[in-house]
């Protein structure tokens, strides 16, 4: 932070509007001189740095709450309102900004008293364009960008009051010293990084790693393999249940077989009642052919003994027919038919008892040997069918014989054929017994049959089941795996962070060394070029500023040192900083890649409000010379009796401006003049103004 | 010490980190400056993201 300009507007002494150039170190005139009687308004001065910054007040400003000037306030009629306002403009890192904070009041009827409001801020910086625009959107945010340019915490050791610059020694102090020191010099920000990492980022991969439950996977592959194992053994059960229905199939088979053997028994028996039937039917048949046979013979047997007769008959018609008897001449049909039809062929009726009726009758008598002559024209016509039948008698017979001999050939065949049978059968019938108990064997074979065929399927619905959980499993544990290697991720991640962490504390304490050891050396040497007694300077790794003398060899704590030495020693303290910060802002472009964009400290400003407090002339004279050393930008606020030549002397060449602190008073005889450069400059102003306030008023270099 | 012996031994501390996880600390590094002077609950969180950013695969899948 380099100071430019600071304005003030009402803001404790400082009436109306007050403007301060600060030194900018052209030249090597880096310091700034505020010169101010007592209550002039040096210690409110270093307050406008603080308030305009942090928006409070260091705890030695007398009546914090009252910022408003009071002659403005009794200037301001009642009801209108007032402001108080500070403006800082300062760089940062190159880049220009406007801090504002103001406070607005409403002047009350009663005397001197105000409303007051909250106060505000502003901070605004300039852009590429060169126009000033706020760095945030809002106040809060505002406020935090000015504290990461200059921590809150540490401001006591840029802006500070000499005279109690000594606080800083105390042993109350160490805290705040050791966390200011960690803070400006980047420790902190590596301790915060090994706790945050260390402690809150692994506890979270922790849960993290906790909640994936990453001992679910050896859960699985034991059930995994539970499944297997499971599948393994169905399988096998299902296989020897096989093994089990193939052996009771063999032995149904076998069964079945032998039933099947015994089942020629009932073949035999059904070919020998087969046989029965037919031979049945062949004696049937047999005795149809011999009754036919009979029957024919009966019928028509005489024809084989009738050959002499026909030959007779023969003769004798042959006989009638040579004597002419034959035929005949009037057929007795023929005198039949006139008789019955009442009238003669000549027409006259033939009456029974007249006479051409018995004429008829008389004439019939003599028809007799015509029926003779039918009888023998029949008979003769009859022999020579009966010879015809004579040979078909002959043709039936032989025909009939043949069948009947060969349904009595069939029947032996039968009768020989069922005699074998019975004979097997009777060998066979001893299996029947075996049979029943082979058809028991086969009803229980097949009952296990059915069961082992029920066990077998409820095997293989059990080795689906497994199968689907086995499925399930490997998907689980594909998904877990998959878990797993986000868990083995979260647990590298746990290591990595805890190895970045160990680094970071590392890094912390070996920077704490450094700039315990640097501040150490820094104080040693400061001390020993500023103190008067023989005692050393240095600094613990507690951070406590010590001062030691050596007694008989041995160095001892020195007690009871003086303000002034204490104030010194404090001084030493913050000179050894700012060097320090000024050495790790030089070094910045060295650091690590790992560290590297870390903000480099900066370079601030001391603000020391009498810097010489009460020291001695000799310390003062020592302070002086390296004062304008400790920083880039050195404003001091003084009174006269601080400003004594040697100091003046010794700081004059580093002076880059100077101010009055002008009090006006209207108390008797109060005027005074200050010489600075040998030139007189008022210094407190006596006028009719009954509000005190002060003015600041540049001082111009003689060139 | 001097100071060329302090910058070596912090040297010598990060050669435990891969350049990733050096990276990651820079980051790390970075949001704690970012955040020093506010009590963020949020910092832990982001963090956790950078780690997550950073460090993605298990060192034996890096070829």
């Amino acid at each position: 932070m380099k100071l430019i300009t600071m304005e003030l507007i009402n803001f404790r002494q400082f009436y109306g509007h007050n403007r301060i150039d600060f030194a900018d170190g052209r030249h090597g005139r880096n310091v700034t001189v505020f010169h101010g009687y007592n209550g002039a308004g040096k210690t409110a001065l270093l307050n406008a740095f603080v308030w305009c910054l942090y928006g409070e007040t260091t705890p030695d400003l007398e009546e914090p709450g009252k910022l408003e000037n009071e002659k403005a306030i009794s200037e301001a009629p009642a009801g209108s309102d007032l402001e108080v306002k500070v403006k800082l403009v300062f760089e940062e890192h190159s880049k220009k900004y406007v801090a504002q904070r103001w406070r607005k009041s409403t002047r009350t009827g009663e005397a001197r008293s105000v409303k007051l409001r909250e106060s505000e801020l502003s901070l605004m910086c300039l852009d590429h364009d060169g126009q000033l625009v706020q760095t945030d959107h809002t106040q809060e945010l505002q406020q935090l960008r000015l504290e990461r340019i200059l921590p809150k915490e540490l401001y006591p050791f840029f802006f500070f009051n000499g005279e109690r610059v000594e606080r800083l020694a105390r042993k109350e102090a160490y805290t705040s010293v050791e966390h200011g020191v960690k803070t400006l010099l980047d420790i902190e920000i590596y301790e915060r990084g090994a706790r945050h990492l260390g402690k809150d980022v692994s506890s979270m991969l922790s849960e993290e790693l906790k909640k994936m439950g990453s001992n679910e996977i050896q859960e699985l592959i034991q059930r995994e393999t539970s499944i297997s194992e499971d599948q393994e053994e169905t399988l096998k059960e299902i296989d020897e249940m096989k093994a089990n229905l193939e052996a009771i199939h063999d032995e149904i088979s076998q069964l079945e077989h032998k039933q099947a053997q015994i089942a020629n028994l009932a073949e035999l028996t059904r070919k020998r009642e087969d046989l029965r039937d037919k031979r049945t039917l062949v004696l049937d048949q047999v005795q149809r052919v011999e009754s036919n046979l009979a029957h024919a013979v009966s019928k028509d047997g005489y024809l084989a003994f009738a050959t002499r007769a026909f030959d007779a008959t023969s003769e004798l018609v042959e006989d009638a027919r040579e004597r002419g008897e034959l035929p005949a001449r009037i057929k007795p049909r023929f005198v039949d038919d006139l008789l019955e039809g009442g009238r003669c062929i000549c027409g006259r009726p033939l009456i029974d008892g007249e006479a051409p009726h018995q004429h008829l009758v008389e004439w019939k008598k003599e028809t007799g040997v015509a029926y003779l002559e039918e009888a023998i024209a029949h008979t003769a016509a009859d022999v020579d069918n009966m010879s015809k039948r004579r040979e078909d008698y002959f043709e039936s017979i032989r025909r009939t014989m043949e069948g009947l001999e060969e349904a009595q050939s069939q029947l032996k065949r039968i009768e020989k054929d069922l005699a074998l049978i019975d004979e097997q059968v009777d060998e066979d019938s001893q299996e029947h017994e075996q049979a029943a108990r082979i058809a028991d064997q086969l009803k229980q074979l097949n009952r296990d049959s059915v069961i082992v065929q029920s066990k077998i399927e409820d095997r293989k619905e059990h080795f689906e089941g497994l199968k689907k959980q086995m499925a399930e499993v490997k998907k689980l544990i594909k998904e877990q795996k998959q878990q797993d290697r986000n868990a083995r991720l979260i647990q590298h991640q746990k290591d990595v962070v805890e190895r970045l962490a160990s680094v970071l504390r590392q890094v912390a304490e070996i920077k704490k060394d450094d700039v315990r050891q640097s501040l150490d050396t820094q104080i040693k040497d400061i001390w020993r070029d500023a103190a008067i007694k023989d005692y050393t300077a240095s600094i613990n790794k507690q951070y406590k500023l010590i001062l030691t003398k050596r007694v008989n060899g041995v160095e001892q704590p020195v007690t009871g040192a003086s303000t002034g030495e204490k104030q010194v020693l404090a001084l030493s303290f913050v000179a050894s900083l700012v060097k320090k910060l000024n050495d790790n802002y030089k070094e910045a472009s060295e650091r690590p890649q790992a560290m590297a964009g870390l903000p480099s400290g900066s370079q601030h400003p001391l603000i020391m409000d009498s810097p010489f407090g009460s020291l001695e002339d000799d310390y003062r004279e020592k302070v002086a010379r390296w004062l304008p050393n400790l920083a880039n930008q050195v404003v001091i606020m003084v009174s006269k009796t601080q400003w004594r030549n040697e100091v003046e002397r010794t700081v004059e060449s580093r002076i880059g401006k100077q101010y009055i602190l002008e009090l006006h008073t209207s108390k008797e005889n109060a005027g005074r003049n200050i010489t600075l450069r040998g030139q007189p400059h008022p210094y407190v102003v006596q006028d009719n103004d009954p509000a005190e306030h002060t003015r600041i008023v540049p001082v111009e270099r003689e060139m | 010490m001097t100071e060329p012996d302090y910058r070596n031994r912090i040297r010598e501390a990060l050669k435990a980190l891969t350049k990733r996880e050096q990276m990651l600390l820079r980051d790390i590094l970075k949001i704690e400056q970012d955040n020093l002077h506010l009590q963020r609950p949020r910092v832990r969180h982001d963090m956790r993201d950078l780690v997550r950013e950073h460090i993605k695969t298990l060192p034996e899948e890096e070829s």
